[in-house]
């Protein structure tokens, strides 16, 4: 009886607690839809021509992350595999939370918040900072004024770009297991593989940022087949 | 003055009692006015769409600061596409030499044009956002947990839905930033390995730029009228059918799993 | 809403705590100023849609019209109205607003230019229904509101076109060069061949590949390292309207393309004696015999084929002017200047004439201001001269050693609609960002837009810039159907150029410089593609060989060329044989076995001629006519053929284009009887011919 009572007093009638609300939230977004769409017109270029490509060419706002990354990437791996890994990841996000509370939450809202960050962060970087060429222009900066495009880069020699990975890989996924232990224990040896390969491989976006900028590396593996 | 008020008060519980006992109005709602606990439950289980809900909501799950209503905008916000999308439709035929112009009559000469494909346009950036913030609020909250973790995974579905459903719009009105974006967006497919044509292994398939998967999207190998037709197909029907179908299925099984803003168990603290 | 915020109220569940309740509060005002928002923004958006720009206008149009007495029972236009041309793919909404363009003028719309009818007679020449309204104004015909459908909008290509610059749309279907009523195109253009702008742009209308500045090769021949370098320097203080543009170059670059250009060794050439003249009056005689200005200018007076001769004299060696009075285009296979035969001894007066004339007063400033830069830079080397002429492109105009010419420009294919967004304004952030200032200024300040740019300063008066603008601005192509474009405007070269020796003759003697063969040449004389249907043999012949007598109003006047008698002979035998026209009748289908008129008829002529029609008030005759508007017909009947006067009096227009001669509408046989008539009247034998011109 006292369960039922405290399980009722967690509850509340839809009608009309819920039901206000939602209708409040939605008379709400059409006056900001109406306002905005009486006030900003929808954005129309010239015609469509195959013959006169803008400089730059940009992607719509949403996939302008991906295409930052063209930058640091092949196409293939820019344009596919991170987003078919991001899909992937997301998807398998319910299978690998151990179903842990509060401070021990912090591992896994770091992870997804860092994760939207940087691709805001890169949305934010191909809208607002990309001029003719894909080369940077600070958002103040005139870009009609044309920029040399960026020097050639680089790529690690296999003797030095394949060990770098194997011990990058190696390494992240022995040391949490070594340091700590009960993380292991709490995901159990599919989950913790699942997870550290999918953690390692983000990290590992903006890792490959960081070289081809500091170091101007194009390629850290190089195979017959294919570059990374 | 609070005699006043009351009595006025009493009339206006007299006119609604008498209206809604009359035969007209029983025969559209057969319940009495919500305001006890029967009726409020009534209302929600005898309606069609208010039945989306359960008849009662976990109390911390209807607060704002909680459930940021944002997969409600963005069911919303599919609404207003469809709706004014539909409008659009009647005036814009997906032909190369007559897009762009059909863009700028709905500009110039037809009634309430402009306001249609702003409200599309706006719309449609903003269901991206709201999508976004929604699947951030569910990760948050940690709403994905068991028995929902499926619904998450048809979520993510319905996130490149959204994704793929602004992108094949964004070639439509036929002008420069429509052609090249989607030749840039499309580009990218170009990579894909072994099924694109610049991506690598593909010549283990004996794919090339006349059947890899950019060839599939477009219709050709250039952005050109059978690229404008497959999106106009793909934008129109295909894409809001499946999303509809998803949407359905997200729903209900938000529904079957107790009501909007999981989860079940112990609340993360924040 | 009043019930939801009531119910909200007398909630009955367990009890709000004061944040939940505080948070409704909140939600209600939310809720209430949204409804009140959602209907406001209801309310304004059918009011703005119901109140359109051309609302007013068309108002003030129907009262306009009611007041008006001439406008009774015409009602003005309501709603959007529209010109849909089909072929053009075309839709304006123009005359919403415009609403008097395409209608006749209403007396009261007067003070109005909105309502008021279309200036001019262009709308009787293309109607609006067949050519809409932005064929010709651009500007953006489906817009409906002002800004917009004047183009001002920053993703249209095509603003309004104002004043002269609405000429710049005839190109779509008119040639440029001879664009009826757009002399601005006529100018432009022709001021853009004059000044060689297809040297470096591919430039629509100017695709002719003939090489258009002098020959470099033997110019250490023909003038001093001094003269280069002051022309260099700044070539219109050496000659007035030079057609080289000033490059800008500092000292030592003109000193590095001096010994570039001196560094080249000239082709070899037949050793040839000095020759000695008989001074400068002899060369004066023959300066004027030969009509040398017909295409040279003496101090601005004269012709504008070839330059300016005020001050050649301080300029030439005198060797090289020799051998170019021998034989121009044994030195500059291109040049369009004839080979005059002249004897040794003319060859010398003329040199001297020039030599003492022609002197040039300011010589000694500037030979002074040559030589000091040059001794100055000695450094100055012919590897740097000869990077700098491939850097400027030197080639696209002269041909100088291997340089090649090069399109190093832009092209101007698609200038007129080139979006703003891609031009580069550079260091002139301050112009109005639109296409035409950018190009008013690029004209102005080539230069100035940034560092390294190539283009020279053309100088151009303000008149022709603007030309020149127009010119450029229609330098687009919208694809027009044929259907619309101007009959046989574009006509293409349809004729065969003379063949064999008398096609090398008519090249030496640069004949379609002036004249014209089917429609390629120059205009100013007479087109010779009929010439052997027109003349008389005899006539012909005689005026090639000595074409003495000139009508004194005439400017351009047949030059003295001494053509051999032989030479004649060929000319006369091809224009004869070969220039023929259709349906010209022979003197002896017209006038019988006999072939020549009997006087019967042509009496009965020169009465029509002089009593039944107007002919006398504009032509000359020795039986009283006393005309001066068209030509003396005197001596008519020696150099017209009977056949030809007959054909070109039933239809002077069709006979020969562009002809002043009204259409009298005369029968057969009164064209019979007056071309009888005017056979007969011939020069006396003595007397040379006496016109030019048919």
């Amino acid at each position: 009886m006292s369960a039922e009572n405290a399980r009722s007093r967690d509850l509340v009638h839809t009608w009309p607690h819920l039901v206000y609300r939602e209708l409040c939230a939605l008379l709400a977004a059409s006056v900001v839809l109406w306002i905005v769409s009486l006030l900003v017109d929808a954005p129309l270029e010239e015609l469509a021509n195959a013959t006169l490509t803008p400089n730059p060419a940009k992607a719509p706002w949403y996939f302008l992350g991906l295409q930052e990354l063209l930058v640091y990437f092949d196409p293939w791996i820019a344009g596919v595999a991170i987003p078919g890994l991001i899909i992937l990841g997301l998807a398998a996000i319910p299978y690998l939370d151990p179903g842990e509370d509060g401070s021990r939450r912090r591992f896994a809202l770091s992870v997804y918040l860092g994760g939207l960050a940087l691709w805001f962060v890169l949305i934010f970087i191909g809208t607002y900072c990309r001029g003719p060429n894909w080369a940077w222009y600070w958002p103040w900066e005139d870009q009609t004024v044309i920029k040399p495009t960026l020097p050639l880069t680089r790529a690690l020699s296999p003797a030095i770009g394949w060990p770098a990975v194997l011990i990058y890989l190696g390494g992240g996924l022995l040391a949490p297991r070594l340091i700590w232990r009960d993380f292991f224990a709490r995901l159990g040896i599919v989950r913790y593989l699942t997870v550290m390969g999918l953690l390692l491989l983000m990290i590992a976006v903006p890792l490959k940022i960081a070289l081809r900028l500091a170091f101007n590396v194009k390629y850290v593996l190089t195979t017959p087949w294919f570059n990374v | 003055m609070g005699q006043q008020l009351r009595g006025r008060a009493s009339l206006w519980r007299r006119t609604r009692d008498r209206v809604l006992a009359s035969q007209l109005w029983r025969s559209v709602i057969r319940h009495g006015y919500p305001d006890e606990n029967r009726n409020r439950i009534l209302v929600i289980i005898s309606n069609i769409f208010l039945h989306l809900h359960p008849a009662r909501v976990k109390r911390h799950g209807v607060k704002l600061r909680y459930t940021w209503c944002m997969g409600g905008l963005s069911a919303f916000l599919f609404f207003v596409l469809t709706v004014t999308g539909v409008l659009l439709m009647f005036y814009y035929v997906p032909d190369t030499r007559r897009a762009y112009q059909d863009m700028k009559d709905l500009e110039h000469a037809v009634l309430f044009g402009k306001l249609m494909r702003n409200m599309h346009r706006w719309a449609a950036h903003a269901m991206v956002v709201t999508v976004i913030l929604h699947m951030t609020r569910v990760f948050l909250t940690g709403s994905y947990r068991p028995p929902r973790e499926f619904n998450w995974v048809i979520g993510v579905g319905l996130l490149v839905l959204t994704l793929l459903l602004s992108f094949t719009g964004y070639l439509l009105p036929w002008d420069q930033l429509a052609m090249w974006a989607i030749t840039v967006g499309t580009n990218m497919a170009e990579a894909t390995p072994f099924l694109g044509a610049a991506g690598p292994f593909h010549e283990l398939l004996g794919i090339t730029k006349h059947n890899d998967i950019r060839f599939a999207l477009l219709g050709g190998t250039i952005v050109d009228q059978n690229a404008l037709l497959r999106f106009y197909v793909l934008h129109c029907i295909a894409l809001p059918l499946i999303g509809a179908v998803l949407m359905a299925v997200h729903f209900w099984r938000v529904r079957k799993d107790g009501g909007i803003s999981g989860p079940h168990g112990k609340l993360p603290k924040l | 809403m009043a019930s939801a915020e009531e119910t909200t109220r007398t909630d009955s569940a367990p009890a709000h705590d004061d944040r939940e309740r505080r948070a409704l509060g909140w939600m209600d005002r939310l809720l209430a100023l949204s409804s009140l928002g959602l209907c406001a923004l209801f309310a304004y958006t059918v009011l703005a849609e119901v109140s359109p720009e051309w609302g007013p206008l068309q108002r003030e149009y129907g009262r306009l019209l009611a007041v008006d007495p001439s406008g009774k029972g015409a009602r003005a236009p309501r709603g959007i109205q529209q010109i849909h041309v089909q072929p053009l793919e075309l839709v304006d909404r123009c005359t919403s607003c415009h609403l008097g363009a395409d209608k006749p003028r209403v007396a009261s719309t007067g003070t109005r230019a909105v309502l008021a009818p279309h200036p001019g007679s262009m709308l009787e020449l293309h109607p609006p229904e067949r050519f809409g309204c932005s064929s010709c104004h651009d500007g953006q015909g489906r817009a409906t509101s002002r800004e917009k459908a004047h183009g001002r909008e920053a993703n249209w290509a095509e603003p309004l076109l104002l004043g002269r610059f609405v000429q710049a749309s005839c190109a779509q279907c008119h040639a440029r060069a001879s664009a009826p009523r757009a002399p601005d195109l006529r100018v432009g253009i022709a001021t853009m061949r004059r000044r060689n702008c297809a040297g470096c742009h591919v430039v629509p209308d100017l695709d002719e590949d003939r090489r258009f500045g002098p020959d470099l090769g033997r110019i250490a021949e023909k003038t001093s390292r001094d003269w280069v370098f002051a022309w260099l320097k700044r070539p219109a203080a050496q000659l007035a309207g030079a057609r080289m543009p000033d490059f800008g170059l500092s000292d030592r670059e003109a000193a590095s393309l001096v010994a570039f250009l001196f560094s080249v060794p000239p082709p070899p050439r037949p050793p040839a004696a000095p020759v000695a003249g008989k001074g400068a009056e002899a060369g004066r005689a023959l300066f004027s015999e030969s009509r040398c200005i017909t295409c040279h200018a003496v101090q601005g007076k004269g012709g504008t084929l070839a330059p300016e001769l005020a001050r050649v004299g301080s300029k030439l060696a005198r060797p090289w002017l020799e051998g170019w009075l021998r034989d121009p285009k044994a030195h500059d296979p291109a040049t369009i200047m004839p080979r005059f035969r002249l004897s040794e001894e003319q060859i010398g007066s003329i040199a001297d004439y020039l030599g003492e004339e022609f002197e040039d007063e300011d010589a000694e400033r500037w030979q002074r201001a040559a030589a000091s830069a040059l001794a100055r830079d000695r450094e100055a080397s012919a590897g740097d001269g000869r990077k700098l002429a491939l850097h400027y492109n030197c080639a696209g105009c002269h041909s100088i050693a291997d340089l090649r010419p090069a399109k190093i420009g832009p092209e101007h294919t698609e200038l007129g609609l080139k979006p703003v967004a891609r031009i580069d304004f550079g260091a002139k952030a301050s112009l109005p960002r639109t296409r035409l200032a950018y190009l008013r200024e690029k004209l102005r300040d080539p230069r100035g837009f940034s560092k390294g740019l190539r283009m020279p300063r053309f100088d151009l008066s303000e008149e022709a810039r603007e030309s020149v603008l127009v010119t450029l601005l229609s330098f687009k192509d919208r694809r027009y159907p044929a259907s619309v474009r101007a009959a046989g405007e574009r006509r293409p070269w349809h004729g065969r150029p003379p063949p064999g020796p008398v096609g090398e003759l008519v090249r030496e003697l640069s004949c379609l410089e002036c004249h014209a063969l089917d429609g390629r040449g120059g205009t100013l004389a007479p087109d010779l593609s009929l010439e052997g249907s027109q003349v008389e043999r005899p006539w012909l012949a005689r005026y090639l060989a000595q074409p003495t007598t000139l009508r004194p109003s005439l400017t351009e006047r047949m030059l003295q060329l001494r053509l051999r008698a032989d030479e004649v002979g060929l000319l006369v035998e091809y224009l004869v044989a070969a220039r023929r026209a259709d349906g010209v009748k022979s003197a002896r289908e017209l006038f019988g076995a006999a072939g020549a008129p009997d006087p019967e008829s042509a009496l009965h002529g020169r009465r029509i001629f002089h009593e039944r029609l107007s002919c006398p008030s504009c032509h000359a005759t020795p039986h009283g006519a006393r005309g001066y508007l068209g030509p003396d017909l005197s001596a008519v009947g020696s150099r017209l053929q009977p056949g030809w006067i007959y054909h070109q009096l039933l239809d002077p227009v069709r006979a020969r284009p562009g002809s002043i001669e009204p259409r009298l509408g005369v029968s057969p046989a009164d064209a019979r009887a007056l071309a009888a008539y005017l056979a007969t009247l011939r020069a006396p034998p003595a007397s040379a011919p006496t016109e030019t011109s048919p």
